[in-house]
Parts: C-alpha cells; sequence; structure tokens
C-alpha cells in the first residue's frame, strides 16, 4: 500500500525487477527499453479507450442528473454497460465514405485529429515518477500537438464534399485560431512565477500553495478558453447540430466516427489534466493537511472534478453565437489575458509573491 | 550525420516537391503542413527543442490553419496558363536564391548545439544583446496589422 504513495520507489522496484529478469536471460538492454515503451503505449491506449467510455456515460448521466431524467438504464446496473454496448455497435457498422469525398485526406482526418491527442498523454505527470517523458518544454509541446489536431478537424470538414461539414470545418479553423491566443495567454502567468515549462516542476514548485490563489483569472481564461479548443458546448460551434447535422463529422461512420470522438474525449481529458496541473497543484493534496490519498488519486479526483465543470457548462450556457465567437476572444479573453500579464508583472517586481 | 536527419531531410524535400506540384490546393496545403512538420522535427534533431516546437505550433497551427480557412471560403482557384517565358522566369530566380543562400551559409559552421532548449537564454538574448531587433520585429507586426485593418476599412 506504501508504495502507492511513494510512486518514484515503485517505479524503481518495477524497473529493477526488469532488469533482473533480462540479466538472468541474457536480454539487451535496448529490447528492455523496447518493452517498455510498448507498455507504456499500450497503457496509454488502454487508458484512452477506457477513459472515453467512462466519460461518454458520465456525459450522459450528468446531464440526466441535471435535467431531472434517469439517462440510459438498460444495459447493466444503472446502464453502466451502455457505452461498452454502443462501442461494439461502432465497431460493427459499415464504413461508408461519400463519393463527393476527397478519398485520401477523408481517411487521413481521423488519424490526424486522433494521433496528436494520445500524443500529447506522452508529457502529462500522474503521479511523483509516472512520467513517460519529462520534458523540458512539456507545456509548449502540449500546445503544439493540440494545434496539429485542428487540421483534422478543419480536413474532416473540407474532404467530405458536403457544405454542412464544409461550414463546421471552416468555423473550427477560425475558433482554433482566435482561442489558442487567450490559451496561451492565459498561463503565460505561472511561467513568469515558476520559470519553466516541465509540468512536473510545475507540479512541484505547488507543494505549499496552488497557483490558482495567485492566478484566478488565469484559471478562468484557461477554463473557458480550454473550453473553446476542445470544441466543447457552448463553443461546439464545429458540430453545432441545430444548425450543421453534426458538423464536421457528419459523413464519418464506424470506426472513423469512434476516432473522431476518442479523439475529442482524450483532449477534454489532457485540457482537465492541464488545467489541475498548472492551476491546482497536480497530484499535490490540499496545502496544509496531510497527503490522506494517493497522489495518483488527488490527480484523477481534480481532473474529473474539471472534466465534471466543463460538463455543467453545457447544460448551463446556451451555444455561443457565430458572430459573437470572435468578438468574445479578440475583445474580451485577449486583453483580459494580457491585463493577467501585467498584474502578474506588478506583482512579481514588488515582491509580493 | 545521423539517420534522423536523412529521414527528415528527405521527407522534408519530398513534401516540399508535393507542395508546389499538387493539382487540389487543400493537398498542397497539406504536404506544406507536412514540410513545416519535418522541418519542426529537424529543429528538435539538432537539440533546438523550443524552436521546433514553436515552427510546429505558429506554422502548423497558426499558418495552415489559416491558408485552409481562406480556402475553403474562397474555393479551389484554376491555375493560370503558363507559358515557357515565365517559366524561364522561375528557374533563373530560383536558381538565384539557392545560389544566393549557399553564399549567406558560407560562414557559418553547423555543429550540434548542447541542450539549448532554455527559455530563459532565449529570453536573455532577446531582451539584451538582440533587443533593437525585436522590437523592429513587433514594429512591423504592428505596421502589417494596421495595414489590414485599412485595407479591410475601405468605406
Amino acid at each position: 500500500m506504501n508504495l502507492l504513495y511513494d510512486t518514484e520507489r515503485l517505479i524503481s522496484v518495477i524497473y529493477n525487477w526488469m532488469q533482473g529478469l533480462c540479466k538472468t536471460y541474457g536480454i539487451p538492454d535496448i529490447a528492455l527499453l523496447f518493452v517498455i515503451m510498448v507498455m507504456v503505449g499500450v497503457l496509454v491506449a488502454g487508458f484512452v479507450s477506457v477513459n472515453t467510455l467512462f466519460l461518454v456515460l458520465a456525459e450522459r448521466k450528468v446531464s440526466a442528473w441535471m435535467q431531472d431524467r434517469l439517462g440510459p438504464m438498460r444495459v447493466g446496473p444503472q446502464g453502466i454497460f451502455q457505452t461498452v454496448a454502443d462501442a461494439v455497435k461502432l465497431l460493427q457498422k459499415e464504413d461508408i465514405v461519400p463519393d463527393e469525398a476527397d478519398k485520401i485526406l477523408h481517411f487521413l482526418a481521423p488519424l490526424i485529429m486522433f494521433i496528436p491527442a494520445i500524443m500529447a498523454y506522452a508529457v502529462i505527470s500522474w503521479s511523483p515518477g509516472i512520467c513517460a517523458v519529462s520534458l523540458d518544454l512539456g507545456l509548449l509541446y502540449i500546445l503544439a500537438l493540440s494545434a496539429i489536431g485542428t487540421i483534422g478537424i478543419v480536413i474532416a470538414g473540407f474532404s467530405s464534399g458536403n457544405k454542412w461539414t464544409l461550414l463546421g470545418g471552416a468555423r473550427s479553423s477560425a475558433q482554433m485560431i482566435s482561442y489558442e491566443v487567450p490559451l496561451i495567454l492565459s498561463f503565460i502567468g505561472i511561467i513568469m512565477l515558476n520559470g519553466s515549462l516541465n509540468l512536473n516542476s510545475l507540479i512541484l514548485a505547488q507543494k505549499n500553495m496552488w497557483f490558482i490563489v495567485y492566478q484566478p483569472l488565469g484559471f478562468l481564461l484557461f477554463l473557458v478558453a480550454g473550453c473553446a479548443e476542445i470544441n466543447r458546448p457552448p463553443f461546439d460551434l464545429p458540430e453545432a447540430e441545430s444548425e450543421l447535422v453534426a458538423g464536421f463529422h457528419t459523413e464519418y461512420s464506424g470506426m472513423k466516427f469512434a476516432l473522431f470522438f476518442l479523439g475529442e474525449y482524450a483532449n477534454m481529458f489532457i485540457c482537465a489534466a492541464l488545467a489541475v496541473t498548472l492551476f491546482l497543484g497536480g497530484w499535490n493534496g490540499i496545502p496544509g493537511l496531510p497527503l490522506l490519498l494517493p497522489p495518483i488519486v488527488w490527480f484523477l479526483l481534480k481532473s474529473y472534478f474539471i472534466i465534471f465543470i466543463i460538463m455543467w457548462f453545457r447544460w448551463t450556457y446556451p451555444r455561443v453565437r457565430v458572430d459573437q465567437l470572435m468578438g468574445f476572444s479578440w475583445k474580451l479573453l485577449t486583453p483580459l489575458g494580457f491585463l493577467n500579464i501585467a498584474i502578474t508583472g506588478v506583482m512579481i517586481s514588488l515582491g509580493w509573491i | 550525420m545521423d539517420v534522423g536527419f536523412y529521414v527528415l531531410g528527405f521527407l522534408a524535400i519530398a513534401s516540399a516537391m508535393l507542395a508546389i506540384s499538387l493539382k487540389s490546393l487543400v493537398r498542397a496545403v497539406m504536404a506544406l503542413a507536412l514540410f513545416f512538420l519535418s522541418i519542426g522535427g529537424l529543429y528538435i534533431n539538432m537539440s533546438c527543442e523550443f524552436l521546433g516546437f514553436v515552427q510546429i505550433l505558429i506554422y502548423v497551427g497558426g499558418v495552415i490553419v489559416l491558408f485552409l480557412f481562406v480556402i475553403m471560403t474562397s474555393g479551389n482557384i484554376e491555375p493560370g496558363k503558363s507559358n515557357w517565358i515565365l517559366r524561364l522566369f522561375g528557374l533563373l530566380s530560383s536558381l538565384l536564391l539557392f545560389l544566393a543562400l549557399v553564399w549567406a551559409s558560407k560562414p557559418f559552421t553547423f555543429t550540434r548545439l548542447k541542450r539549448f532548449s532554455g527559455i530563459k537564454e532565449i529570453g536573455n538574448l532577446l531582451m539584451t544583446q538582440y533587443l533593437i531587433q525585436f522590437e523592429v520585429v513587433s514594429l512591423l507586426l504592428l505596421v502589417v496589422l494596421i495595414g489590414s485593418i485599412m485595407l479591410l476599412k475601405k468605406e
């Protein structure tokens, strides 16, 4: 049980055991490295799929709860196997490619969206020592990947050869470009406080106090701009179902559609994990209190709390109109981001932080 | 050099050639995106991680998405007719550009940097040694911004 709290030791124990096995059977070190890489990949892919199944169910249950309904109840006790059944159904579906479509790009678009979403998990720090790559520029790495993922959505919209999807893709490109700016501005204050882009060192710096205390405005900006960046309501204009059928993924079926779904929920978890890492202390417990739960439990609890807030948004606010979308980002969020940076700079130079 | 350099270099050249030869504009832009990605990969391969990630963030995330947006709103444009005078002119000017680049890069020797990922070093250099260039670039961006507003607000 103690090993769950001291995950750095847990990792070293597992690594030493594997190295011992390799020594006794005479397996070269390169093979061990390869095996570890495959194991990490399988773990991440497994987490992404199970997490998606869980989040889809959670989304339906949360929305049902907020609207005083029951939600899915038929498959399994309280309907907990509903999304598993849905996934099996999606696997069996025929893959339809429209005649008008640009075949190559239509095939590539789900991959371009999904692969960066999975790659971002490489730098997430789950618990002390549990982090696939402790990259010095981890934050920038995630941003660069999310930029690539956008292209997948835009290309999906274009290559389907359908006016609804084209509109969805065009909206997505405009939205991504304008909301990336306040998103980046929102955590520059934290980089100024800490002087590092490494997610591990950002979490370690929050041992005594979470950054949300110093950066409340930054946290709000991050939540709003992050919501827009992952296409969640009230910013789900690329797939606004009341206007555009299903937006950019109207012409996708079967596993390709499922890939978009997986990518979307993977991105949602990344956004929540990033909010937790940057503002809510990552795997640290509540400052001043003893660590009651293992760090990884803290991390997941906080992440799912942020996801709950994002789902809460969906049933609280009506969708932003397309003509308000640009103005909201450039005229309100971006100046607020600059204001936050200026305030942080003044506070640092006065020595208040 | 090493395998990574050759793979990424080949990818960069191949995708750049695709970008100028593909008929469909969106496909050409996607080839350009692959080109920018491989250039970013080359930077990372040379241990300039910051430059590589910023290259991907700005060029793939900004420029390419903007290209796609423009193509989507304006539609596919038919390529114009070309004749041998234009082709000769293009060949000569690209040859001249290539020679200029070779001449300009002559005084530099290319060595692998030792872990230059530090954002602090880059920030310090921009704020001390290269302050004037930095400010001139920001002034240029401001001029571009004002110019585009002027162009859009004709009335």
